[in-house]
């Protein structure tokens, strides 16, 4: 690296393209991983490539910190809403790839508002 | 009268709306108009915290605020809301901060109470993804740094924000800093103690794995400050995942030229290495870490010569924590002034909790310093499950001590948290309710600091094992009133004549429990009872006449001591029982219950 500009290049393209996409967040920390993490992350992404969701982008982040209620996934739409479902197995995650990835019904049973007691 | 619905309404005087007038009887008038005034309960509370946005109400169980503004929406809530039970949308609250509706109520960004600065990118950035690290203006901390600022410029801006090690000591980061600039010599280290090994802690590892370019560039920065171009990541073999991430964390940043040779153009260089451990706990100690790294057996060193004037092959090094690490860039880019206005006077910033134990919402959190144990324990983290009352809190692993229900309103800070017996330490926080017994938790801290004391010096090596096994009789009712002054006596001495702070905190569980909880220690020496119910030998469980039958408790014994029919009072055979409490968290009504122990006479 050889000036801050080349940098700042950088941040601006990441962030365009980033804008691109609707993104597909899950929990790949030590406690994600732990309650089953990347079986989901790659369950997604496997039903990513069956549906050509080509909008979607599936990626794996840290702790969000709520250990106890991983695996999580987060949803945050192109317009930086979002949509956080936890305690999330493959089974709830077909129904949210059916339901919120596909028809963009939001399934609030699963939210991280209503699991969280 | 069931009321079916309650209305929260403010009764202080600033929400009265020049519109609306007392909320209260006009809200009383509407709802008799439409007849369900029986129906409905009406609640004043104390102000919301909200005035300026109008006359607000609450309405439970559905949890909806409303603002309202006239008279006809507030008929409008009664009419559609309390009526017919739809949420009028256009006039739910906004939240102040982010100007969008949101509910429900514990959603505010107003009131939540976290704040985060390390743990920023957790959970939001892909930690594999260098560029997604440079989106959110990481590494133009470094740049600004190595291109803008002089070296005594840096150290100047830390000192200036009071930030304070997070590992444990609360050391002043900037001084550390200082002193290691101020060391002659022309190699100097940077090393980053990721060695965490406060059971029940896990900080450092969320931050590795959710955001390991912040510690990178740090460290960086470090380098710069005082003149180090190698830098030692020391992180334990037992965070793989961890491992793995920083590993590609660092060959991104040299490909991408942020670490390597002349940084921006400069005269500056900077590498960083990894250095794995195997999980000593007393190489979380920066001179026995050092050692470590050196392939030398983790033994403490005594000190002075500090690691800042003879470190690291005997070069001037700089130790600091991995949370310490992340916060710097966030420093460095917006200023001391900012940093100080978050936390309180002497403990600026925030402190990431690993928050565990009998609480209902378990995880990390990062919270303001000066924010109350109470707000901690009930807000962030929802209380003590099953209704059950809470007893201590454990801060600082098994260097700290507990802090009991009566401090829960002191704040959480370096100082405070001193003065109340216990410790910052690196961040663990243990939640315990009525059913731990405070000689098992000590008991169970001594065991640990048994296992992991490296024996180089005598009274941690002898000393630990001995209180250890005291506290093993008294846990098994052998114990006698003598014991317990020993072990003070112990303790005390255990604590000032060891090495290293491995020695010297290992007694603060026993002073601590032994303060606050005395009572239930002579409890287990002249009654033989353990009155939580914990240490198997001195107690034995009962079933009481209020069993419903409901056979959980049967099902759940391991060993099959407990028999019955459905619907008819269980039997407990105490020949067979092992008294490990699966039958007591089984049962839905509370019937089992722990007597002391001793032979029973049914």
């Amino acid at each position: 690296m050889k000036k801050l500009t080349e940098m700042k290049k950088i941040k601006n393209k990441t962030l365009k393209e980033l804008k691109k996409f609707r993104r597909v967040q899950v929990g790949v920390g030590t406690c994600g991983i732990a309650a089953g993490a990347f079986e989901v992350y790659e369950f997604l992404e496997r039903e990513k490539e069956k549906h050509k969701l080509s909008e979607c982008m599936v990626t794996g982040v840290g702790c969000m910190g709520e250990c106890a209620l991983e695996p999580m996934v987060e949803i945050v739409e192109k317009d930086g809403s979002s949509m956080i479902y936890c305690n999330v197995t493959v089974d709830r995650a077909q129904e949210i790839v059916d339901q919120h990835l596909l028809k963009g019904v939001k399934l609030e049973k699963y939210s991280l508002t209503k699991q969280k007691k | 009268m069931f009321e079916r619905m309650q209305v929260l309404v403010c009764q202080s005087d600033s929400c009265k709306h020049k519109q609306i007038g007392s909320m209260k009887d006009l809200l009383v008038k509407e709802l008799k108009k439409v007849d369900c005034e029986h129906e409905i309960a009406i609640t004043q509370s104390s102000c919301f915290g909200l005035c300026d946005q109008g006359a607000i109400m609450g309405l439970f169980p559905d949890e909806v605020y409303y603002q309202c503004k006239s008279k006809e929406e507030v008929r409008e809530v009664v009419g559609r809301h309390i009526l017919k039970g739809e949420v009028v949308d256009e006039l739910v609250i906004k939240d102040p901060i982010i100007q969008k509706q949101l509910r429900p109520y514990s959603n505010f960004h107003t009131f939540n109470k976290q704040t985060r600065i390390v743990l920023r990118n957790c959970g939001i950035i892909n930690p594999l993804s260098i560029e997604e690290y440079i989106a959110r203006d990481g590494y133009f901390a470094l740049g600004k740094a190595v291109t803008e600022l002089k070296p005594q410029e840096v150290v100047d801006i830390i000192k200036d924000s009071g930030l304070r090690g997070r590992g444990g000591g609360g050391f002043l980061t900037g001084l550390k800093w200082q002193f290691a600039k101020d060391s002659e010599g022309d190699t100097k280290y940077i090393i980053c103690n990721a060695d965490e090994g406060d059971p029940g802690a896990f900080m450092d590892r969320a931050v590795l794995e959710g955001d390991p370019h912040s510690v990178l560039e740090a460290m960086a920065i470090n380098g710069y400050a005082i003149g180090a171009s190698q830098g030692y990541i020391y992180v334990r073999a037992e965070y793989p995942v961890a491992v793995e991430r920083l590993e590609k964390a660092i060959q991104d940043a040299r490909d991408l030229g942020l670490l390597g040779e002349h940084l921006f153009d400069t005269d500056f260089s900077f590498d960083i290495e990894l250095r794995l451990g195997s999980g000593a706990f007393v190489c979380g100690e920066e001179t026995a870490l050092i050692a470590s790294i050196e392939g030398y057996r983790g033994m403490p060193k005594l000190k002075p010569p500090f690691p800042a004037k003879s470190g690291l092959w005997g070069k001037p090094t700089n130790v600091n924590n991995v949370e310490t690490f992340a916060n710097i860039p966030v420093i460095v880019l917006k200023g001391s002034d900012w940093f100080k206005s978050i936390g309180a006077k002497n403990s600026t910033g925030t402190k990431v909790f690993a928050l565990g134990g009998k609480i209902k919402n378990t995880g990390l959190i990062e919270i303001p310093m000066g924010t109350t144990l109470r707000d901690v324990v009930f807000d962030i983290g929802g209380g003590i499950p099953n209704r059950k009352k809470i007893k201590a809190i454990q801060t600082g692993g098994p260097s700290g001590g507990c802090i009991v229900d009566k401090d829960l309103d002191a704040p959480i800070d370096f100082d405070t948290l001193k003065d109340l017996g216990s410790m910052m330490g690196s961040g663990g926080m243990i939640v315990m309710d009525e059913d731990n017994c405070m000689v098992d938790v000590a008991r169970f801290y001594l065991e640990f600091t048994v296992e992991e004391s490296c024996g180089k010096c005598t009274p941690c090596r002898e000393g630990t094992k001995r209180m250890y096994d005291i506290l093993t009789k008294l846990s098994e009712g052998k114990g006698t009133v003598e014991d317990i002054e020993n072990l003070e006596v112990l303790a005390s001495m255990v604590s000032e004549t060891s090495l290293c702070g491995l020695g010297q905190t290992a007694p603060n569980p026993i002073l601590s429990t032994l303060k606050h909880f005395k009572d239930e220690y002579l409890a287990h020496v002249e009654d033989h009872y353990c009155p939580a119910g914990v240490c198997r030998d001195l107690t034995n469980y009962i079933i009481d006449d209020t069993c419903v039958g409901c056979t959980k408790c049967a099902t759940n014994c391991p060993v099959g001591a407990i028999a019955g029919w459905p619907k008819a009072q269980h039997k407990l055979d105490m020949d067979l029982c092992i008294k490990c409490g699966a039958c007591k968290q089984a049962c839905p009504v509370g019937s089992i219950k722990t007597v002391k122990g001793g032979e029973v006479h049914a």
